[in-house]
């Protein structure tokens, strides 16, 4: 297993916004999480990624506890984390946001093939190369947030609201990547806004609910499920 | 017509503030810490220079490479010991804590070297290039020339080495660079450090060009804000310009209105500034 989460409770403050989340993904996996707004999706991921301290539970990578490490250790185990909102480093170059991707000793190393394998990838990158961050359009940045995250040589992949404000072909661009993505082994946990997308590009999903896991399972078995077919395929069986 | 020999001045004592003020903007560019306690900072080099030079003899330019290590560290630990314990309460408690030391520092010179007003007398201090025209004091050349070098040093470090790199990530987007696996904490008190560097070779420089007192670290202070308001927060150009035009404005206006009239010129230009454009002539926010 990749990666586990067991039993996972997180506030801010007195409020309760993970209870006894427990979830896994495993290696060459893309696995969706999917739910309303406030849901506690982001929070699930910035919980992984070491930002935020669990009240309980735990989080396994590889079977190594990952609870009380900062995100920069958490880099350099092997999880990267591409963050709604893409933040790319605004003022410096698409090629220094890359190089900043490999900065821990594990991903210098592999500077080079990784950095092959992102313009590859995306070979509009490589195109824009010397072009200050700032200046490429949503699209364009969403690949280099996914390609910086893909520099630091990860296992496991968090990407969140990938889609956001993009146009579908970009979009679908971005998807198509995710499944190249998976053939390197990387196993890729995603939060999506839109339940129909993700249970179409996704092998499983999770559905949250007011900070709980209350559905998972196959994309197939979740698009058949009465409930989610009616709130998000907009279908009522008769 | 008015003989160009101020403006010159002005311009080259403008280099030394732009290097004085450059620390102050890097400690907030990558922080956020109003470091209230860097004029005080950049006068314990001034004074450890002078300890060095009198006691031992050491020219102040050799006691540089004693001074660049040692403040290197002394900004290091500040960092990494004291504000980041502070950093994470709120912007506010750094600034508390950098106005204490700023008070400890005042102190501490007042005990150790007297209140009595001190300088760096070198056998080139009196020295000047006469040519014909203009008139320039030997130091006035030398602080814009270290000056220059540091702020050249330091573009290029930050522009084209990994680490340099990482100090302008982490000053972009904080929770990002911590996402490729930068330790923030050790970025910031190496930020901190070269911070403490440019302020020893400024403090160095000052102490050869003007009389100082164990109050000095205000008036240094005061400048510094001067210029990072002038030029604006965030380019290491702005910061440039900006201490040659409150050079030029303070000497120009010294040789035009008297002496006394130097200092309320060049304040009246940094309220002027404020009001009219906040962010700097050269600042980006």
């Amino acid at each position: 297993m990749m990666l586990s989460i067991e039993g996972l409770c997180v506030s801010y403050g007195r409020l309760r916004v993970l209870t006894e989340v427990t979830l896994h993904v495993s290696q060459g996996e893309i696995v969706a999480l999917i739910g309303a707004n406030g849901a506690g999706k982001s929070t699930l991921l910035n919980a992984i990624s070491g930002f935020l301290r669990p009240e309980s539970g735990r989080i396994l990578f590889k079977g190594t506890e990952l609870s009380g490490l900062s995100p920069y250790e958490i880099v350099e185990l092997g999880i990267a984390h591409v963050p709604e909102g893409r933040r790319v480093f605004p003022e410096l170059t698409v090629m220094d946001n890359l190089l900043l991707g490999a900065y821990t000793k594990r991903a210098r190393k592999r500077l080079k093939e990784n950095l092959d394998f992102v313009f590859g990838l995306f070979p509009r990158l490589a195109e824009r190369r010397f072009q200050i961050a700032k200046t490429l359009s949503g699209g364009e940045q969403q690949m280099l947030a996914i390609g910086r995250g893909l520099m630091s040589d990860p296992q496991v992949l968090l990407l969140d609201e990938v889609s956001l404000g993009l146009a579908p072909v970009v979009v679908n661009a971005i998807y198509l990547a995710l499944k190249r993505i998976r053939e390197r082994g990387i196993a890729v946990l995603f939060v999506e806004q839109s339940v129909k997308k993700s249970l179409e590009e996704a092998d499983r999903a999770y559905l949250l609910e007011a900070g709980k896991v209350v559905l998972s399972g196959s994309c197939e078995e979740l698009k058949a499920y009465p409930a989610i077919k009616e709130a998000y395929f907009g279908v009522c069986e008769t | 017509m008015m003989e160009p020999t101020p403006f010159l001045m002005g311009a080259l004592l403008g280099g030394l503030y732009a290097l004085l003020a450059l620390g102050l903007s890097l400690v907030f560019g990558v922080m956020r810490i109003i470091n209230v306690a860097h004029g005080d900072f950049v006068l314990l080099a001034t004074y450890l220079a002078y300890a060095l030079f009198t006691y031992a003899g050491v020219d102040p330019f050799l006691s540089l490479c004693l001074l660049v290590p040692a403040m290197f560290l002394f900004g290091f630990i500040v960092q990494r010991y004291l504000f980041s314990r502070f950093l994470l309460r709120s912007a506010e408690a750094a600034l508390i804590v950098a106005f204490g030391m700023s008070l400890v520092i005042q102190n501490l010179h007042q005990i150790l070297w007297s209140p009595m007003s001190r300088g760096l007398t070198t056998p080139y201090s009196l020295k000047a290039l006469d040519l014909g025209q203009v008139f320039i004091p030997f130091t006035y050349l030398l602080d814009f020339l270290v000056s220059l070098g540091a702020m050249v040093a330091l573009h290029a470090f930050l522009s084209k080495t990994f680490l340099g790199k990482a100090i302008r990530a982490a000053s972009q987007d904080l929770k990002a660079a911590q996402m490729v696996g930068i330790n923030y904490r050790t970025v910031f008190a190496v930020s901190f450090g070269i911070a403490m560097v440019t302020a020893a070779m400024a403090g160095i420089c000052l102490g050869l060009t003007f009389p100082f007192n164990p109050q000095s670290g205000v008036s240094f202070l005061i400048i510094a804000f001067g210029v990072v308001i002038i030029g604006g927060l965030g380019s290491m150009i702005g910061t440039f310009l900006g201490g040659v035009i409150l050079g030029v404005a303070q000497v120009v206006s010294a040789e035009l209105l008297g002496s006394a009239a130097q200092m309320l010129v060049v304040y009246a230009l940094v309220l002027l500034i404020l009001a009219l454009r906040p962010q700097g002539l050269f600042g980006v926010r």
